[in-house]
């Protein structure tokens, strides 16, 4: 065997190559600086301050068409962060205006390697139609303590080029990026990753079939990902699954529909919904409402996913069954008898964890602390807020609401989860909880 | 985002590290110099006769085992500085690491070539999912049956396109023209046959079946086409006269299918914008090619035209067939070498940098276009995905550049590209109407 490279230049050629090659390797493996993360920014334990940057006309036109969808160049900036050239446009949908816009931040719009803090859009919600501001990010905590996947999310004072626009709500979009933050990274995968759709509320709908052709679907369910993918792929599971919601026999439909959507999970989403009083949610006064679907790559079953709960934390005294007789899926799903005590069950969690101590010099539960700390520590934004659509004593008096709700609420649902219990027991049994007489008798307790 | 001080050290200790690479590598004596190989898939042939001609004479370190093996070592690094281009948002230089490739080459018993290249890290396309480039590139064995065939298989290049055909250190550009990156397929694994027919022996062909469809059509998170299909005739018409008879021409095409998967996507010469967002096919995905290329003395033409059509075979609504998703690319290039050298790929400096002269230097001009029509689809009215993102978009590119040569092991690339996008609202800068420069200066050593 012959080996050439013995001169010395070929060493020296040699021992180059090596140096060089290793120092690709430092390079390549040069540790990044300790960096704010995606929890810090969804880190509500303080009101977080952002920024946008970009050309004054460009914020005035976005304003005046803010029922287009025109996107706009821009700086984010967000603590030590920075990333330019982010696409941002008007969003929402009643609550769209162009007094206080809300915004929806495509980081890759124009960069397609672009990322903030490894997302690829973030939702500055406006709340316009919540005095309070924090409907959604208080019921969006729950479903999250209840281990229900949710987005993050956080108070921010948004400046635009340096003037300060008002209290806003960060949102983690729903999206293949939380989708791989709650599944993991094969159910994010881009071709072949789960199905994510969000619902659009066209009229009311209870869930009733709609037939055998896949056009009637399309516009409820709107694909955010796979959104080319061939309609069969898209919607026919969605087909079937309602077909089945509806055709399956009594006796056969938790195991039928069991297929296409988990309906153990779906017992708890509505009962967390319920517990937060929400009245524009799956059972809220609009029919089915604010939720994306998920279908799993893996097993082909749905799940849902909670979206914008700006109308929870209303009713104290809501019955939990309210409204259900007009949802096929919840009323034959609380037919069953496994799957209504899976909602009981979830009932009685939620109020548990209302109800969590935090000392023992602090009678108050979880829920009330939580609205209560939320509201203190966005009242100043909120004063100084210069398109708050409310007043501040309407915030006030709204908190305080609100603060009565977190307070009362577990009391109420308690006493509907005995009632719920006993068979026996009429539907109106704790209507009367709130009387003072009966008010009294639980004080005792 | 800004360099720091410490990225700005690494980055000058880069260009002094190939400086004093070009120095020492200036010392080979010349006779240790050979013709330098056309394209990665080189010919077996040649290497043959390279084997014969012993191995104290060859351009890599290695060693042989008589005549029955003979391995050379290979290698390449490459970084980019990409100049600040506020029109993007970058304010600052962007060193980037291209490829930091290994690999081995040989013959064994005379009749078999072999070779087998890795990459040690990921560049920026791997990086950023604009597609997949596998830690293994070329890994394949090839043997010489007869003068007018040669069979090869393993992991190799499929024959198609001109450009997409040439190796990476043999590029008069630092990027790939947008045809050949986006259209063309590129590797797979597969079987294939080509050679010269002995009459007319001015004809050359390469045919191959490949599992998949090429590496540029996927990402890591997708799964491109499979039962790929391609062929290359390339014919030499003209004998003389002289001047003339480099003239070539060239045609290509590829068949493979795809199941449902998404496909093609525009994209920017550097590759950080999208210009095109890619759509789900199925069906059949067609590819067709033609180029010419000429060089002669110091200069040299170059020109292809690629086209592209994905099937979207029942996709719609009651089943029925989308409209295709189409798309073509052409380029038009030259070069000439201010110093002098014959072209013949990369150039060979006649006095090296730092020994006898300054190397070699080459100006070089190309410009080129790619266009994706529209595509319809059905839930376009209900808004998924918006109307505006299936509109025909396309994209114009100029690059004017220096190359300079220092020796045969190092180069060094700079490229100002100039870019121009039809729609804005989808290109990276829409701040500017869609049109951005860069500069972008690439070192290069391969061993």
């Amino acid at each position: 065997m012959t080996i050439r490279s013995a001169s010395p230049r070929r060493v020296t050629r040699g021992a180059s190559l090596l140096l060089i090659t290793l120092w690709a390797y430092f390079i390549g493996s040069v540790p990044a600086h300790a960096a704010d993360t995606q929890a810090d920014f969804f880190n509500d334990a303080a009101l977080q301050d952002a920024h946008l940057n970009l050309n004054a006309k460009d914020w005035e036109t976005l304003k005046a068409n803010d029922d287009e969808n025109t996107y706009y160049p821009a700086d984010l900036s967000w603590s030590n962060v920075t990333v330019r050239n982010v696409g941002i446009r008007s969003r929402g949908k009643g609550t769209r205006n162009g007094i206080k816009p809300g915004l929806r931040v495509d980081i890759n719009r124009y960069l397609t390697n672009l990322l903030f803090l490894g997302m690829k859009a973030i939702i500055l919600d406006n709340a316009y139609s919540d005095s309070t501001l924090i409907r959604e990010s208080v019921t969006m905590k729950m479903f999250a303590r209840m281990n229900v996947p949710a987005p993050r999310e956080a108070h921010i004072r948004l400046f635009v080029n340096n003037e300060y626009v008002g209290v806003y709500i960060a949102v983690e979009p729903l999206d293949r990026t939380f989708v791989t933050r709650i599944w993991g990274l094969q159910e994010g995968a881009t071709e072949f990753g789960g199905y994510l759709y969000e619902y659009e509320h066209i009229s009311d709908y209870n869930m009733e079939y709609l037939g055998p052709d896949l056009e009637p679907y399309a516009p409820m369910f709107r694909p955010q990902t796979h959104e080319t993918d061939s309609l069969a792929s898209l919607f026919q599971p969605i087909e079937e699954m309602i077909r089945t919601i509806n055709e399956a026999t009594d006796q056969d439909f938790a195991a039928a529909v069991g297929q296409y959507l988990d309906l153990q999970q779906f017992m708890k989403y509505l009962a967390i919904e319920t517990f937060m009083g929400d009245f524009d949610g799956f059972v809220g006064y609009n029919a089915v409402n604010n939720f994306y679907l998920y279908r799993f790559a893996q097993n082909g079953r749905f799940q849902l996913i909670p979206w914008d709960k700006d109308a929870a934390l209303q009713g104290v005294d809501l019955p939990v069954t309210s409204r259900m007789d007009a949802n096929v899926l919840v009323h034959r799903a609380m037919d069953d008898r496994e799957l209504r005590q899976v909602f009981i069950d979830t009932l009685a969690q939620c109020t548990s964890i209302a109800n969590e101590p935090a000392a023992p010099d602090d009678p108050r539960g979880w829920l009330e602390r939580e609205i209560d700390r939320q509201s203190a520590q966005i009242a100043d934004a909120v004063a100084a807020d210069p398109v708050y659509p409310f007043s501040y004593q309407q915030f006030a008096q709204d908190v305080s609401v609100e603060i009565d709700f977190g307070r009362n609420r577990p009391v109420y649902v308690a006493c509907e989860v005995s009632r719920l219990a006993d068979p026996g027991a009429p539907e109106d049994a704790c209507a009367s909880i709130f009387n003072p007489t009966t008010l009294k008798s639980l004080a005792v307790r | 985002m800004p360099l720091s001080r410490s990225r700005w050290r690494l980055a000058i200790g880069s260009c002094l590290v190939v400086l004093s690479l070009a120095r020492t590598t200036f010392a080979q004596s010349a006779a240790e110099q050979t013709q330098h190989d056309n394209s990665d898939a080189t010919k077996t042939k040649k290497k043959l006769k390279a084997a014969k001609r012993g191995a104290g004479k060859r351009k890599h370190p290695g060693f042989r085992v008589g005549k029955a093996l003979t391995i050379d070592l290979s290698g390449r690094i490459e970084g980019d500085l990409r100049q600040a281009t506020p029109a993007l948002g970058y304010d600052a230089v962007q060193p980037q690491w291209q490829d930091r490739r290994i690999g081995v080459k040989g013959t064994a018993f005379q009749r078999i070539s072999f070779e087998v290249s890795r990459e040690l890290g990921q560049d920026f396309e791997t990086k950023i999912g604009l597609s997949e480039k596998t830690a293994w590139r070329d890994v394949y064995a090839r043997t010489w049956l007869t003068k007018t065939i040669n069979i090869q298989a393993g992991r190799f290049k499929l024959p198609f396109g001109l450009e997409e055909m040439t190796g990476e250190t043999d590029l008069d550009f630092i990027y790939r023209s947008l045809a050949s990156r986006v259209l063309a397929p590129g590797r797979d694994g597969g079987v294939g046959i080509d050679g010269k027919l002995r009459a007319p022996r001015r004809i050359g062909y390469a045919v191959g079946f490949f599992t998949r469809d090429g590496s540029n059509a996927r990402t890591s998170q997708t799964e491109g086409g499979r039962d790929g299909v391609a062929g290359r005739v390339t014919v030499s018409p003209f004998e003389t006269p002289k001047s003339v008879a480099p003239f070539t021409i060239g045609f290509s095409a590829a068949r493979s299918h795809v199941d449902d998967n998404l496909g093609l996507r525009g994209r920017t010469v550097i590759g950080d914008g999208i210009f095109f967002d890619r759509s789900y096919v199925n069906g059949a995905r067609q590819r067709f090619a033609t180029d010419l290329s000429w060089a002669n003395g110091p200069a040299s033409l170059a020109t292809e035209y690629i086209w592209d059509s994905d099937q979207r075979l029942g996709m719609g609504f009651n089943g029925d067939n989308l409209p295709g998703i189409r798309a073509g690319g052409w380029y038009v290039a030259g070069t000439w070498a201010l110093t002098g050298e014959r072209k013949h790929g990369r150039l060979e400096p006649r006095r090296e940098f730092l020994g006898q002269g300054i190397g070699a230097f080459e100006v070089v001009a190309r410009y080129e276009g790619l266009r994706f029509n529209n595509a319809s689809y059905p839930g376009e009215i209900f808004g998924f995905p918006t109307a505006a993102s299936l509109q025909a978009n396309s994209e114009r590119a100029t690059t004017v550049g220096l190359n300079w040569y220092l020796n045969r092991y190092a180069k060094v690339q700079g490229d100002v590209i100039h870019e121009a996008i039809a729609d804005p609202e989808r290109s990276p800068a829409p701040s500017t109407g869609g049109r951005f420069t860069s500069l972008v200066v690439r070192l290069q050593f391969r061993l």
